[in-house]
């Protein structure tokens, strides 16, 4: 009897064991990814604020006043600014719902036209 | 007797007693002081804990931007196009009492260096070391390869020589940036360098930063965190969240900015003028397109500019700050006035004050209440509506306008100005320090004592003189007739977005409801506009007065002016300010555009003219202007024979309001004999 008790005295503590030293490795883990929190802050922090100063430097090459000096060049000289009815406006993700039959149907109905694609 | 084994003696006992009566008050003294640090200065000792194992530090937010118009490229994507970025940048501080004194000087030689500083600005970062302070600001504004370059060579220089790390430091801040340069620096403005001490806020110099800054400003977050070498700076626990400030979507299209500039400096250098602008709107939602001004305002070097009282005055909107008389751009509305009378008139049973094909005699100048008589340009003998328009009579302004105070009164004729055409009401368009001109009130006195309005005041008036407007005024002015007879409220603000931390956005203003320009009343009826439109079309062909004014492709309706400008009082002979004002096509038009050069040359050119004339330095700079914006915005030329002789698709037959125009010409021959 006495050693039946002993055998599940120890299961118990086994089986306390096992919990508590999961709950610490969970802690442990817990406490590991806390510590990559600020890390991983910083680095958000440092890509969102290097996306803005690339889009700062972009937006100056992209300057209008740039641009129009740059159009002003002969190997630009066939661009124009098209009429309204000239551009066609598709739908995002139109291409992939026309089967591919009717494709060919399409390019021979419509005009040359220049097309503004991705516009709503 | 004999005492009992075990029990105390009763000295023992006495001691016994002593020592728990000790111990007792020990404890006592114990929980009474327990009790005044707890409860009696509880709050006391927990701000002291807190003050030294916590520190609260802020967040910083980032203040509210200024957008570009994109939606008016049709069939184009609406992308967010920003006018100002705010980037990321970083000051410079020292703690010099952390230095060693030895190292100060090299210290400051070598940041010096690595940031290529000028002697002067090197000699004032040395003078920074040697205050006795805990933190001296250095440099501002580093970028972030700077920041790196000092914190690598600071990291090898401080750990031998044993000086803390944190001797030099960078607190990371925004900088107001403009990716376009100077591109609408008036209208937008910026904000000041240094901030407001309480606040942390941006202190804006002017314009948009100035009238939106309640909006755009943002609110600091704050953040606990522990003084701990395990708890970095970025942890701990959020009190407040920073809150951005809101956005401010335009209604300037930055290309269409671009060319408008392009164009008014290109005008202002070849009129020799002192300066100029143009404004742009949308004649009827009143959504200023682009309004540019040269000499130009460049925000980022703001300091310049108000240390140089040269240069404070471009840092203006002179289209809304700056009063002139509208001269000969006047005319058009005084027609539709007198063809509002007509109207008025017929309500009353009354006849007509006058016929647009009548024969009025416009060779006496004479009028009631003047000294001398009112002259134009060239004598003209007899004029109907058409040909005053294109010959820009002012004979026959003043006769129609004294035709409609005989019958009608000059209490209706300043009511029909001011109810119809706002003068001497701001118009309300979004920038600081709006004139409202000057429509003068009969009774009232000037400050020299003599009446605004006299006996041949509305005579004046008639050819916009003795009245004082600013552009956007005229502008409106005109976009009503372009619109169709409709009211329209100039505004430069698309929208105002704020957005919140989760993503969610909320629109504090939107003036892009459509019920917005549905609610805009009709002022003028239909056959006014028309007639009117109609008159103004031959402005710009041969024989008027502005055919440098004609959009090669496209029809147009326009009026020039060239005003004296009032310097101490009289009219300058010299200094003029010379205008025009129209808008194509005159179907659907497309905008409204008015062109202002202040202080043209004055000279003579033969064969040309007088190069200060409105027709001659303004009327050019609106054909560029209107071209290229009709071009970007994709309209298809509507009169596709009107170009110039020479041209290959000119045909004066079929080209807009040529065979009109032919007919003034015999007309004027007819009546005037030349």
């Amino acid at each position: 009897m006495n050693k039946g008790i002993l055998t599940r005295i120890l299961v118990c503590i086994f089986g306390f064991g096992i919990c508590l030293y999961s709950y610490v490795d969970k802690q442990n883990e817990v406490t590991r990814l806390r510590l990559e929190i600020p890390y991983i802050a910083n680095q958000i922090k440092d890509i969102s604020e290097e996306n803005t100063r690339l889009q700062y430097e972009i937006d100056q090459f992209e300057n209008p006043q740039h641009l129009m000096e740059l159009a002003r060049h002969s190997e630009y000289s066939n661009l124009k600014q098209p009429f309204v009815r000239e551009i066609v406006t598709v739908q995002e993700g139109l291409a992939l719902v026309v089967p591919s039959e009717d494709r060919a149907d399409i390019g021979q109905s419509r005009p040359k036209v220049t097309l503004a694609i991705g516009a709503k | 007797m004999k005492q009992l084994r075990g029990l105390p003696s009763p000295e023992d006992r006495k001691r016994l007693v002593w020592m728990s009566l000790f111990i007792f008050t020990i404890f006592s003294l114990l929980i009474i002081q327990f009790f005044k640090i707890q409860i009696v200065e509880g709050e006391k000792w927990t701000r002291c804990a807190k003050g030294q194992h916590q520190l609260v530090v802020t967040e910083p937010f980032k203040r509210g931007l200024f957008y570009s118009n994109t939606s008016i490229k049709v069939g184009h994507p609406e992308v967010s196009q920003p006018f100002v970025i705010d980037v990321p940048k970083f000051h410079l501080f020292v703690d010099p009492l952390n230095i060693p004194e030895e190292c100060k000087e090299e210290v400051g030689r070598q940041i010096s260096k690595i940031l290529r500083l000028s002697k002067d600005d090197g000699q004032k970062v040395q003078e920074q070391f040697f205050k006795k302070s805990r933190s001296r600001k250095l440099v501002m504004w580093l970028s972030h390869d700077q920041k790196e370059a000092i914190y690598s060579w600071w990291a090898e220089y401080s750990r031998p020589k044993k000086i803390p790390r944190n001797a030099i430091y960078f607190i990371q801040d925004y900088q107001r940036s403009y990716p376009y340069g100077k591109l609408l620096g008036q209208v937008l403005h910026t904000v000041r360098e240094d901030r407001d001490v309480q606040s942390h806020q941006s202190i804006p110099t002017g314009g948009l930063e100035l009238v939106f800054n309640h909006l755009l400003q943002g609110k600091e977050g704050k953040r606990q965190i522990l003084r701990s070498p395990r708890h970095p700076m970025e942890t701990g626990k959020i009190l407040s969240c920073p809150e951005d400030g809101a956005d401010v979507y335009l209604t300037i299209n930055h290309y269409l900015q671009a060319i408008a500039e392009e164009e008014i400096s290109k005008a202002v250098k070849n009129a020799n003028a002192k300066g100029g602008w143009a404004v742009l709107m949308d004649p009827r939602t009143g959504e200023i397109l682009a309004l540019a001004q040269y000499p130009w305002f460049d925000p980022a070097n703001y300091r310049s500019y108000f240390n140089d009282p040269a240069k404070q005055e471009n840092t203006k909107v002179k289209a809304v700050t700056d009063p002139y008389e509208p001269g000969s751009t006047m005319k058009p509305l005084t027609i539709a006035i007198c063809m509002k009378a007509n109207m008025e008139l017929k309500k009353q049973g009354k006849k007509p004050i006058f016929f647009p094909d009548e024969k009025v005699n416009t060779a006496n100048g004479q009028f009631p209440g003047r000294s001398r008589p009112i002259k134009d340009t060239h004598v003209h003998h007899f004029l109907n509506m058409n040909l005053a328009l294109q010959k820009s009579s002012n004979i026959y302004m003043a006769r129609m306008i004294q035709r409609v105070i005989d019958a009608l009164g000059e209490a209706w004729y300043r009511k029909a100005l001011q109810d119809v055409f706002g003068f001497g009401i701001k118009s309300g368009v979004e920038i600081p320090s709006e004139s409202a001109g000057l429509l003068p009130t009969p009774g009232k006195l000037n400050p020299n004592g003599t009446l605004e309005w006299s006996r041949p005041t509305p005579f004046s008036m008639a050819f916009g003189h003795n009245v004082l407007v600013n552009s956007i005024q005229m502008l409106r002015s005109y976009a009503i007739l372009a619109n169709g007879g409709y009211d329209v409220k100039p505004t430069l603000v698309r929208k105002i977005v704020h957005t919140e931390r989760d993503g969610t956005q909320k629109v504090l203003l939107d003036n892009t409801d459509p019920q917005r320009v549905k609610s805009f009343a009709r002022l003028l009826e239909p056959e006014i506009v028309r007639q009117v439109v109609k008159a103004l079309k031959p402005v710009t062909k041969p024989g008027g007065t502005a055919a440098k004014g004609e959009i090669y492709g496209y029809t147009e309706a326009g009026k020039t002016a060239t005003t004296e400008k009032i310097v101490g009082g009289t009219y300058s002979k010299k200094d003029h300010i010379s205008t025009f004002i129209g808008f194509a096509p005159v179907i659907n038009p497309r905008f409204v555009l008015m062109i202002a050069i202040d202080e043209p040359e004055k000279k003579y050119v033969p064969g040309v003219g007088s190069m200060q004339m409105g027709g001659n330095c303004a009327a050019p700079a609106f054909r560029e202007i209107g071209l290229r914006t009709l071009q970007y915005l994709g309209v298809e030329p509507d009169d596709p024979y009107g170009y110039p002789t020479g041209d290959p698709r000119s045909d004066p037959e079929k080209a807009d309001s040529m065979k009109e125009v032919k007919a003034l010409k015999e007309l004027y021959q007819q009546w005037n004999g030349h």
